[in-house]
């Protein structure tokens, strides 16, 4: 295990720098320019070369990533030339947003999802009906969307939510669960989906394998072939689109957050997009691509604890 | 007195609901009307085309498919037609299968010991006794001990048809359904699974009911055979009658299709199990 785990993590490491380099080119190439940003329409030459040079933009491609390099190993992440903050400071008083949409989702997805795909798999009639309905809207509305609908219907229409905001969970528990509902409720209902659409595929696969049927010619109880026999098999193919799902709130979140106008990351890339804003993008990229390795190792992990083919090859 | 049989199927029907997209949800009959009789220590081999209902027989002893009323399954004096779960947990230890596919019939996620042991410890046998029984039973299918310890994914179609056979026999059954436990396995590891259930037959005095579609086979393992054809049997004896003078023009053909069309490469498949089996024991 720890030998998958390591090696895991050498695949992973390269990743940590390609990432970053890419988003980096992409954007220090992209039409726009953080100089011209700070100083508005009314400026003279000679202004505007001194700031680029006091940010470093006169120097090469590779030169200003070797920069952006050297602070990160120190663990600075640079300041945003147009407000002046710490990106780092910046990113740490957002993430509590993003976290909370992004975990509280996941977990709203598992529970929910593994639920319906076991019951349904276990149960052909309308329950069955009921996932396919779930999954086919979970598939075909984007969650920025739903989360229009959501906003409309019960935070203007009925009030029952804020329609807009976000309060850290410290301050009021309450207000946290009633500010994050309807953004994890657009966030979930295609997690939900996948989940379940997965759960139940999964269940059905195990439950019709001849060592449930023995079990079954025992007269063991269904219950304990669903708990002590099959559920663990059917966790393994679970566990990874769960992993899945995580990685793709991950930019669900960006359009979710931007319709609830919550102060998260999502929010935080979109505005220094806008700016031009290098650093505050490279230090979001670079938090995000340490969540994906994380997540993927966490899965991995889990994959083989669930699966002991994973674990002995 | 004569001793009774140990199991004996009376009109035995199973229905099944096809859901057909033109002509919507139909009953149909799998199995129609069988009657069958198993003696105690009796292998009763039951061939037919694929689809005729031979598995369907099998899961209506085993309690996973219901039989239509009228039908009834008597087992060593008592009817099961309709057990309980109850009571067919206790049933477990009496009647027990073994299933096609080597490699659906374990669960992957456990060691070998814990599949074998599990139906002791559900029954209240404690850890050690369990481990010197699942010992036991492990050489008798011919397979070391220390496999008790590994994962199914080690192991290769023979071995874990020999696993499962392991499972079936764990708990001293009287009757052992096998439903084709070798028509996955490659021909000469067929005839060793073959030989092994002889074995275990000989030393442990088991009936099988051995669900084939290979009438070669049959005719190699069994005593008795029963011809199955659209869930009806169309011809019933010892095996050597049924064979040397066919009733039935079905049964002419499933003779005639066995198992590959050149009557060559078939008398060299029969000679080359033939020698396997007098090798082997
Ligand atoms: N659980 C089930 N639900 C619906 N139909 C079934 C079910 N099990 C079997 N059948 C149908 O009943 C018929 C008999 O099936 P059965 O499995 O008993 O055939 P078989 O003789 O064992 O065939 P094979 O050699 O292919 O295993 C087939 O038409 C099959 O499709
Ligand atoms: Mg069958």
């Amino acid at each position: 295990m720890t030998k998958l785990i390591a090696r895991r993590l050498a695949i992973s490491v390269p990743l940590l720098f390609v990432v970053p380099f890419l988003t980096f080119v992409m954007a220090t190439l992209a039409p726009g320019d953080p100089a011209r940003t700070i100083l508005g329409d009314d400026f003279t030459p000679e202004a505007y070369q001194a700031l680029r040079a006091e940010l470093g933009l006169d120097k090469s491609l590779f030169a200003q990533y070797a920069d952006w390099l050297r602070g990160v190993v120190q663990g600075d992440l640079g300041t945003s030339p147009v407000t002046g903050l710490s990106v780092s400071s910046e990113i740490l008083s957002r993430v509590g947003v993003t976290a909370s949409l992004v975990l509280l989702t996941t977990v709203v997805a598992t529970l929910i999802g593994v639920g319906l795909g076991v019951v349904s798999a276990l149960r052909a009639g309308w329950l069955a009906k009921a996932v396919d309905v779930i999954s086919l809207v979970g598939f075909s509305f984007p969650s920025f969307w739903v989360g229009l609908v959501l906003v409309a219907f019960f935070a203007v229409k009925l009030g029952w939510f804020p329609a807009t905001g976000f309060v850290p969970i410290d301050i009021s528990a309450r207000a946290w669960a009633l500010a994050l509902a309807l953004p994890v409720t657009a966030l979930a209902v295609h997690a939900i989906a996948m989940v379940a659409k997965q759960t139940r595929d999964a269940m059905l696969d195990t439950l019709s394998r001849d060592y449930i049927l023995s079990l079954r010619a025992r007269g063991i109880s269904e219950r304990s072939i669903i708990f002590r026999h099959a559920l663990r098999n059917a966790a393994i193919p679970v566990s990874t689109v769960i992993g899945l799902v995580f990685i793709s709130l991950l930019d669900g979140t960006v359009l979710v957050e931007s319709v609830f106008a919550m102060p998260g990351l999502g929010g935080l890339v979109v505005d220094a997009t806008q700016r031009h804003e290098i650093p505050a993008i490279q230090g979001i990229v670079l938090t995000f691509t340490v969540v994906v390795v994380l997540i993927n190792l966490l899965v991995d992990v889990l994959y083989g604890w669930l699966n002991p083919k994973a674990r002995v090859s | 007195m004569p001793a009774e049989p140990l199991l004996t199927v009376t009109d035995l029907s199973v229905e099944f609901e096809s859901t057909d997209r033109r002509r919507g949800r139909q009953r149909f009959r799998a199995v129609d009307g069988v009657s069958l009789r198993l003696e105690r220590g009796e292998t009763l081999g039951l061939v037919g085309e694929s689809g005729s209902g031979k598995s369907t027989i099998g899961n209506a002893v085993l309690g996973l498919v219901a039989a239509q009323p009228g039908s009834r399954i008597v087992f060593d004096g008592e009817d099961i037609t309709h057990a309980p779960p109850k009571r067919r947990r206790a049933l477990g230890s009496r009647i027990q299968v073994v299933f096609q596919d080597p490699y659906s019939s374990l669960n992957p996620s456990r060691t070998i010991g814990q599949t074998l042991g599990e139906p002791l410890r559900a029954t209240g046998v404690d850890r050690r006794e369990t481990q010197s029984r699942v010992a036991e039973v492990l050489t008798k299918v011919d397979m070391a001990p220390d496999v008790a310890s590994r994962y199914p994914s080690q192991f290769s179609g023979g071995q874990r048809q020999r696993i499962a056979i392991a499972r079936a026999l764990i708990r001293n059954p009287q009757l052992v359904i096998l439903d084709e436990p070798t028509s996955a396995l490659d021909l000469s590891v067929q005839a060793q699974i073959l030989n092994l259930l002889i074995a275990l037959r000989r030393d442990s005095h088991l009936a099988y009911l051995f669900i084939s579609h290979d009438i070669d086979v049959v005719r190699f393992f069994s005593s008795r055979m029963a011809v199955l054809r659209h869930g009806k049997i169309v011809e019933q004896g010892a095996v050597d009658a049924v064979i040397e003078r066919p009733q039935e023009s079905y049964t002419r053909e499933l003779l005639a299709a066995v198992p590959v069309a050149d009557p060559r490469e078939q008398r060299r498949r029969r000679e080359s199990r033939a020698s396997l089996v007098t090798d082997s024991r």
